[in-house]
């Protein structure tokens, strides 16, 4: 393409051609700055490698999670596993923005892309796919293993799209991007990890279980809409209608993230970097 | 062309950048000049959207940095040398930059040959010195082929071979017709490649111009005559616009007059000369002497404050 005889006198001018930033563009970026960084990787790897294990143990072993409750008859009961593969996948939602900001790259992300919003969208749609992807062959590698195991009844020649398989599978698995989109809301909101992973734990995590006892009777039952417990519906696929059904749920999970991912782009349109 | 209009930024009560207007010449070195806190980086940050302006506007060829559509073509910027992911390497750094706005890889190494990083490109920037990395900001800085560079104190921390590397780069680029718009606290620096000035403090404007035209304008070159009768000099010397001190029994310091007419008129008046030399204020006095009197009111603002 261009000389590299000539340097600093002679800027390769032609082949940048009609250049300008594009959907296409940002996501490229996003994609070589999620694996171009160690730790970034490392999280998302661990995050599958970890539940992949787990379960691959809990089926080979034929223990299933809650089987007390009658979850050893549950098809699709090794992704009771899965909100672990999620727990991690926050942390590395928390971590693709706030190590922007931690190491000042944010501000030549911002530079190149200074209507912003891009940038945001771009994360999370690259985040989406990647662990969409990454959590959709694992199901399958697992459900393959479930029927050689052959150690749950249930299960035993049942087809993955079977609908006693399919949408239990399907929600468990939904859970992994939704937690990766959930901590970047989180992570962009407060632009800072240890702030962004304590508010998770502390509110999102424990919070089901602290808020009652501070709450008037009459409103305890609002931790029932706080994320986990809608992510349990959701995961039940129908099993459980307690407190209410997936269709509820799948709104209740939507909403938290349209008001946490709009209250983050709100911010990081208004804010000084 | 940077044109900055009533630019005003406020961080709560404290005043970052206070009704700042000048405009940079398209195609010079333009010097950006202040005190530590003086406001320069905020100004530089309002230019590319990083922070928004409390009022006023600062614009790019009458655009708002934001509203260009490929803003990388236009602007070259280089604000905090270390504002890169230190597990990145270069290379991948420079690509996730490139890709935004769809420049092709070979220019990613093209910029790495030009600062001269090819051969430490694949490595993580963590392990580079503040060199390197303002190297790595530099090459940045050009990867959309920009006609206006911005650079923040881009001399900062170098040493003696970094900072003549940077130099001879910068004048490179400007040779080629490009606007380079760049700060420092060192007026010293700045000299030796800007032709413009643009000097604030406290967040104020103080002087804008041509170097020459600022130096001049705080203190205009004074003469130091020695003589055998300086009461008698000092009277022939009088004229408008001539102001004469007398710093000794023999010693005159004549402005308003060159030496050579001190000269003719010391021949004229049949007196003798032991001493006739020209003072120039060096640049770093003129800009003690520009930013002296704005640290000096905030200063006094701020005990009448307390």
């Amino acid at each position: 393409m261009t000389s590299h005889t000539a340097l600093a006198s002679a800027p390769a001018g032609a082949d940048l051609g009609a250049a300008r930033i594009s959907a296409v563009g940002m996501l490229k970026s996003e994609w070589t700055k999620l694996w171009s960084v160690r730790s970034l990787w490392i999280s998302l790897t661990a995050a599958f490698a970890l539940t992949i294990g787990l379960c691959s143990y809990m089926i080979i072993d034929g223990q299933m999670l809650g089987s007390d409750d009658g979850g050893g008859s549950i098809p699709f009961g090794w992704t009771a596993i899965y909100p672990i593969g999620m727990l991690i996948l926050v942390i590395h939602g928390v971590l693709t923005i706030t190590s922007e900001y931690s190491t000042g790259s944010i501000r030549t992300s911002l530079v190149a892309a200074p209507r912003r919003t891009g940038l945001l969208l771009s994360k999370a749609a690259v985040l989406t796919a990647v662990t969409t992807v990454l959590g959709a062959l694992m199901s399958v590698l697992l459900y393959t293993l479930l029927q050689f195991a052959g150690t749950v009844p249930s299960a035993r020649g049942m087809s993955l799209f079977d609908p006693d398989m399919f949408w239990g599978v399907l929600g468990g698995t939904l859970v992994l991007p939704y937690g990766a989109l959930f901590g970047l809301a989180l992570g962009g909101l407060l632009r800072n990890a240890a702030a962004a992973i304590a508010l998770y734990f502390g509110v999102f995590q424990l919070g089901p279980q602290i808020f009652p006892a501070f709450l008037p009777d009459g409103l305890a039952h609002l931790v029932d809409y706080m994320p986990l417990a809608a992510i349990d519906v959701m995961r039940a696929a129908g099993l459980s209608t307690e407190p209410y059904g997936v269709g509820v749920a799948v709104v209740v999970l939507l909403a938290w993230l349209v008001m946490l991912g709009g209250a983050t782009w709100w911010l990081l349109k208004r804010r000084d970097v | 062309m940077i044109v900055s209009e009533h630019l005003t930024k406020r961080y709560g009560e404290k005043i970052a950048v206070e009704d700042l207007s000048f405009t940079v010449r398209h195609g010079a070195v333009t010097g950006f000049l202040g005190p530590n806190g003086a406001g320069k980086s905020t100004t530089m940050r309002m230019l590319v959207g990083l922070d928004h302006p409390t009022s006023g506007t600062i614009t790019l060829g009458g655009k708002v940095y934001s509203e260009l559509p490929d803003p990388l073509r236009h602007v070259g910027v280089m604000l905090d040398a270390r504002a890169v992911h230190p597990a990145r390497s270069a290379y991948h750094h420079l690509l996730s930059i490139a890709q935004t706005q769809g420049f092709p890889k070979q220019r990613v190494n093209h910029v790495l040959e030009m600062v001269g990083l090819s051969s430490v490109a694949q490595k993580r920037t963590g392990g580079y010195s503040l060199g390197m990395s303002q190297r790595l900001g530099i090459a940045a800085a050009l990867l959309g082929d920009p006609d206006v560079l911005v650079l923040d104190e881009p001399v900062n921390g170098l040493d003696p071979d970094g900072v003549l590397w940077l130099r001879e780069t910068l004048s490179g680029l400007a040779r080629e017709g490009r606007t380079v718009f760049l700060s420092s606290h060192l007026m010293s620096e700045l000299s030796l490649i800007a032709e413009d000035l643009i000097v604030i403090g406290q967040g104020k404007l103080l002087a804008a111009g041509s170097v020459d035209d600022i130096v001049s304008s705080v203190a205009p070159d004074s003469t130091r005559v020695v003589s055998n009768d300086a009461e008698k000099l000092a009277t022939a010397l009088q004229g408008t616009h001539v102001s004469v001190t007398s710093t000794g029994r023999e010693t005159l310091l004549v402005q308003g007059r060159s030496a050579r007419e001190i000269g003719a008129i010391a021949a004229a008046e049949r007196i003798t000369l032991y001493e006739l030399a020209t003072e120039r204020l060096s640049l770093e006095e003129a800009f003690m002497r520009i930013t002296r009197n704005a640290i000096d009111y905030g200063i006094n603002q701020q005990e009448v404050a307390a």
